[in-house]
C-alpha cells in the first residue's frame, strides 16, 4: 500500500526564504512530528501539502495520489486544523457546520454530534464567542468526523492550555488505533511529541535535518558534558552544537556510541530531550 | 456551491437588517429625481450585500477555509458570481416590499413601481459592476481592490447623478434625444439580443480571467 504522504525534493522560494529539496514519508498507522523553530518552513510544507501555496519543485503524494491533480479527492480524505480559527466568526456552530458538512462525501452527523457533547461545545454559539481552545476543538470535530483517513494539524497546541493540549493528545492517540489513518503534526512544544509520536521530521532553514522514528533518535543522539580540557578539535567534530563555560561543555553528538567507545571516563553522556536537539541545530555553536 | 452563496447570506444577517434602512434612505433622497429611485435602491443594496460578502471572507482569511475543504478553485470563483444574482433577486423583494408599505401606510413619501425594464437594467449594472470588479478582487484581494471598487460605485453614482437631471431639465438635448431613441426601440429584439449577447460575452470573459486569477494565487 502507498504512504499515506510522501513527499520528495519538494521545493519552494520566496524572497529571503527557501524549501530546499525537502523529502518525508509518513506510512499508515503512525503519527509524525514535524518539529522545527519559528521560520523554518513547517506551515510552508503544510501548505504546499494542502496546495494553498505552488509547488516550484518536487513531488507531494497524499494517498499515493499528487496532491494537485487528485486535490478535490485527497481533500475529502484529509482532516485539517491549523493553528488559527479560519472558521467564519459571524456564524454559529451549526451554521459553520450547515455550510461545510454537504461538501465532505462521509460526512457523519451523527460523529460530529457526539464531539460537540464530548467537547461541550454549544451549537447556537458564534464562532467569535468561543475561547481559543474551544475552536480548536470545533476544528478538531470538523476534521474528525468525515471519516479522515490523515489529519494534517498546524501548532494546533500553541497557545492552548495543558489540560486541552493533554486532551487534544489522547485524541490523537485514539484516532490512531485504528492503523489505517495517519496524523502529520508540526509543532515547536516537543513534549507533546514525546508522548504521542512515533516519528520525527526536523526542519531546520529550509532543510530536512532528519527524518525518522522517534526511538531511533533517542538511540543515537546524547547529550554530552564534560571537563574544557578535553575538548580539543579532534573531539569537537563530533558535535552538532556546543555550549561552553569556564568549567566545561555541554553539547549534542549525533552518534553516542561511537563517543562512548572513546571515552570510557571523564564525560557525562544523556538521553536529550527533542527541545535540546532543535536548540543545538539551530544555535550550532553557542559560548556561555 | 449552494453551501457557499448560502454562507454568503449567513454571515450578512446584519446587512439584511439594515438593508430596509438603505433603500429608505434612497428612497427619500431619491424624491425630487423620480422613478431612477427604483434602480438606485436595487443597485445600492446588491452593491453593499456582495462587497460586505467580500469583506467578510477577507476578515476571516476565508480562502485558506475554503482552499482546505474538497472544493474546486472554481466553484469558489462561480459561487461569487451567482452570489450577486441572489442578492440582486433580495434587493429587488426589499424594494417591492418596502414599496408597498409605503403605499399601504400612505405614508407622505414618493415611490415607483418596479418595471422589467428596471430589472433587467439592475440585472446589466451589477453585471457590468460586478464583472468590472471580480477579476481585481480575485486577483489582489479584498483589501488592495477597494480603490477600484471605489471608482465603480462612485462612478456609478456620480454619472447617474449628472445624466439623469439632464435629462429630466432639457427634454430637446442631444442626450435626451439619444436616451428617448433607446429607449423608444427597448422592445426591438435585436437590441435585446445584442445587448444579452454583449452581456454575457462580458461576465464570461470575466469570469475566466478571475477564475485565472484565483487559481494562481496563494494563501
Amino acid at each position: 500500500m502507498a504512504p499515506i504522504l510522501e513527499v520528495k525534493g519538494l521545493r519552494k522560494e520566496f524572497k529571503g526564504f527557501a524549501l530546499k529539496n525537502i523529502s518525508f514519508t509518513l506510512e499508515r498507522g503512525y503519527i509524525m512530528g514535524f518539529i522545527g523553530p519559528n521560520g523554518a518552513g513547517k506551515s510552508t510544507t503544510i501548505k504546499l501539502i494542502m496546495n494553498l501555496l505552488k509547488r516550484d519543485g518536487g513531488e507531494i503524494k497524499v494517498f499515493g495520489l499528487d496532491n494537485i491533480k487528485h486535490e478535490k479527492e485527497i481533500k475529502n480524505r484529509i482532516g485539517f486544523v491549523f493553528d488559527e480559527n479560519y472558521f467564519y466568526e459571524e456564524l454559529t456552530v451549526a451554521e459553520m457546520k450547515r455550510v461545510i458538512a454537504p461538501l465532505y462525501k462521509n460526512w457523519d452527523d451523527g460523529a460530529f454530534n457526539r464531539y460537540l457533547k464530548k467537547f461541550s461545545l454549544p451549537p447556537d454559539k458564534k464562532i467569535k464567542e468561543l475561547s481559543k481552545g474551544m475552536k480548536m476543538k470545533f476544528s478538531l470535530a470538523v476534521a474528525l468526523s468525515h471519516n479522515a483517513e490523515l489529519l494534517i494539524m498546524d501548532e494546533p497546541t500553541s497557545g492552548l492550555d495543558p489540560i486541552i493540549r493533554s486532551e487534544l493528545l489522547d485524541i490523537l492517540t485514539s484516532v490512531i488505533q485504528d492503523e489505517n489513518k495517519g496524523v502529520f503534526f508540526s509543532t515547536h512544544i516537543t513534549s507533546d511529541l514525546d508522548k504521542i509520536a512515533d516519528y520525527i521530521t526536523f526542519i531546520n532553514d529550509g532543510r530536512i535535518i532528519f527524518s525518522c522514528p522517534k526511538d531511533d533518535i533517542f538511540e543515537k543522539y546524547a547529550l554530552v558534558r564534560g571537563p574544557k580540557e578535553i575538548l580539543n578539535a579532534g573531539l569537537r567534530q563530533y558535535f552538532v552544537g556546543i555550549k561552553e563555560n569556564r568549567f566545561g561543555f555541554e553539547g549534542l553528538v549525533k552518534d553516542k556510541h561511537q563517543l562512548n567507545k572513546m571515552f570510557k571516563d571523564g564525560i557525562v553522556i544523556d538521553k536529550p530531550s527533542l527541545d535540546d536537539i532543535m536548540l543545538y541545530f539551530t544555535r550550532r555553536v553557542q559560548n556561555v | 456551491m449552494f453551501n457557499l452563496i448560502l454562507k454568503d447570506i449567513l454571515i450578512q444577517k446584519k446587512t439584511f437588517l439594515f438593508g430596509a434602512v438603505y433603500i429608505m434612505i434612497i428612497i427619500l433622497s431619491f424624491q425630487q429625481i423620480g422613478s431612477p429611485m427604483v434602480p438606485a435602491s436595487i443597485i445600492a443594496l446588491t452593491y453593499v450585500m456582495t462587497q460586505y460578502a467580500c469583506a467578510y471572507d477577507d476578515k476571516n482569511k476565508a480562502d485558506i477555509l475554503l482552499n482546505s475543504l474538497p472544493l474546486g478553485r472554481d466553484t469558489v470563483v462561480a459561487a461569487r458570481y451567482l452570489s450577486t444574482f441572489v442578492f440582486l433577486a433580495i434587493a429587488v423583494v426589499y424594494y417591492i416590499v418596502l414599496a408597498g408599505i409605503i403605499s399601504v401606510l400612505r405614508l407622505p413619501v414618493r415611490v415607483y413601481p418596479v418595471s422589467f425594464e428596471d430589472i433587467a437594467g439592475c440585472l446589466f449594472s451589477s453585471i457590468v459592476m460586478t464583472s468590472i470588479y471580480f477579476p481585481v478582487f480575485f486577483k489582489v484581494g479584498y483589501i488592495k481592490s477597494r480603490m477600484v471598487n471605489f471608482v465603480l460605485f462612485y462612478g456609478l453614482f456620480f454619472v447617474g447623478g449628472m445624466l439623469v437631471p439632464e435629462l429630466v431639465k432639457d427634454k430637446n438635448s442631444e442626450l435626451a434625444k439619444w436616451t428617448t431613441r433607446l429607449f423608444s426601440n427597448q422592445w426591438d429584439v435585436h437590441i435585446i439580443a445584442g445587448a444579452f449577447i454583449i452581456t454575457i460575452l462580458f461576465l464570461s470573459t470575466s469570469y475566466m480571467l478571475s477564475l485565472k486569477f484565483y487559481r494562481n494565487r496563494e494563501f
